[in-house]
């Protein structure tokens, strides 16, 4: 039996400022980061240096926020996946209204900090994706329908259209396309993953593409959305808004993921290591990263040159 | 305050051990960084969108017509 001393010693947290970082997903953190920053360089128009810094800075927070509020609510689940079962929720150090309230502190201080200092429209935005991630992702979509992730990924669509919004205060048909282009990445990215994890996600109950339509379903829809995925990437440069190198660059890796994405469907799984699975969804992020790398390149070298690299496109 | 109030009797008090004090010490450290820029990214703010205009505006309007 403990004396009622014991007990509030272990009741006090041993929680550590690390702790509360990881809350905020860092890696999906510096992904948001990344493509913010692509919309906001390739948007028309000038922005403050201070003022961009303080939108990525607002738009990081933001996306670190809803991070915790997803691992607040998912915690029973984090608990039986071995991929998030050491997460500071599920393993003890952080408490899930401890979790719930830091999520909530930091949404609004994002939200009012992108919407008082940079762009109200920016702000909207970033609002909508926390709530779009926190509530419609995790609370509602995530366990009740293998279609959780195709719309949830929305949520992480949204950054470079906060981003442009941060500079222009507009939505546009040139930032619909980049949030586009990430929300038809999506499915194929995390149902090769969903693939060579399923029994997690099995195990978990969280119904997976994989787990409720089956896997040869799951191949043929993945193959599905790269035929929309590689002409997709190459609109930037159709729609006129980046140059000739992303236009090769992407229609060459386009190519590339569609046919990785053709060898997952004609294998089905024969091999035991799933290798092709592994292999589409190690691309499948090289292939994002690098498309949004390569508009990073060139609208930094438009904005201080004036010009696209390797001449000038046609345009709408 | 009612008088011993602020007395506390041996036992009956929260007793931090080393690694709570620790963690709370650091967390507190945390939240002042934080707190810190927060403060920091308003004052930048405010110097970038205001500027030299800050300083550009009469205390008293006299009328020059």
């Amino acid at each position: 039996m403990t004396t009622d001393t014991e007990k509030l010693e272990a009741d006090l947290s041993l929680a550590l400022p690390g702790d509360y970082f990881a809350l905020l997903k860092p890696r999906v953190m510096r992904l948001v980061v990344f493509t913010a920053l692509v919309g906001m360089l390739l948007a028309p128009g000038a922005i403050d240096p201070v003022i961009g810094f303080i939108a990525i800075l607002a738009i990081a927070i933001g996306a670190g926020a809803s991070g915790a509020l997803n691992m607040w609510y998912d915690a029973d689940i984090d608990a039986v996946m071995s991929r998030t079962a050491s997460r500071p929720v599920p393993s003890g150090r952080v408490t899930s209204g401890q979790a719930l309230n830091f999520g909530m502190v930091l949404s609004l201080l994002a939200v009012l900090t992108l919407g008082l200092l940079v762009d109200w429209t920016a702000g909207f935005l970033l609002a909508f994706t926390i709530f779009f991630y926190a509530v419609v992702y995790t609370m509602w979509l995530k366990r009740s329908t293998p279609q959780n992730i195709v719309i949830g990924g929305a949520a992480g669509a949204f950054p470079p259209m906060i981003g442009w919004a941060a500079v222009t205060g507009t939505i546009s048909l040139e930032s619909i396309i980049l949030f586009a282009i990430i929300f038809i990445w999506t499915p194929p990215h995390f149902w090769a993953l969903a693939l060579f994890k399923m029994r997690d996600y099995g195990d978990a109950q969280v119904p997976m593409m994989p787990n409720v339509a089956g896997e040869k379903s799951t191949r043929m829809q993945i193959l599905a959305y790269s035929v929309l995925l590689a002409p997709l990437g190459v609109t930037p440069f159709v729609a006129g808004f980046a140059g000739l190198l992303y236009g090769t660059v992407s229609a060459l890796l386009g190519a590339a993921f569609l046919w990785l994405a053709y060898r997952v469907w004609k294998i089905a799984g024969r091999d035991d290591k799933l290798l092709a699975e592994k292999r589409l969804f190690a691309f499948s992020i090289f292939y994002l990263f690098v498309l949004f790398a390569v508009l990073l390149v060139e609208a930094i070298v438009f904005r201080t040159t004036g010009v696209y690299l390797f001449a000038a496109t046609g345009g709408l | 305050m009612a008088a011993g109030e602020g007395k506390i009797e041996p036992g009956s008090a929260i007793e931090l051990t080393d690694a709570q004090r620790k963690a709370r010490r650091s967390r507190n450290i945390a939240i002042g960084f934080g707190l810190f820029a927060l403060v920091a990214v308003f004052y930048a703010a405010t110097i970038v969108k205001f500027g030299p205009r800050l300083m550009d505006r009469p205390i008293i309007n006299i009328n020059t017509n």
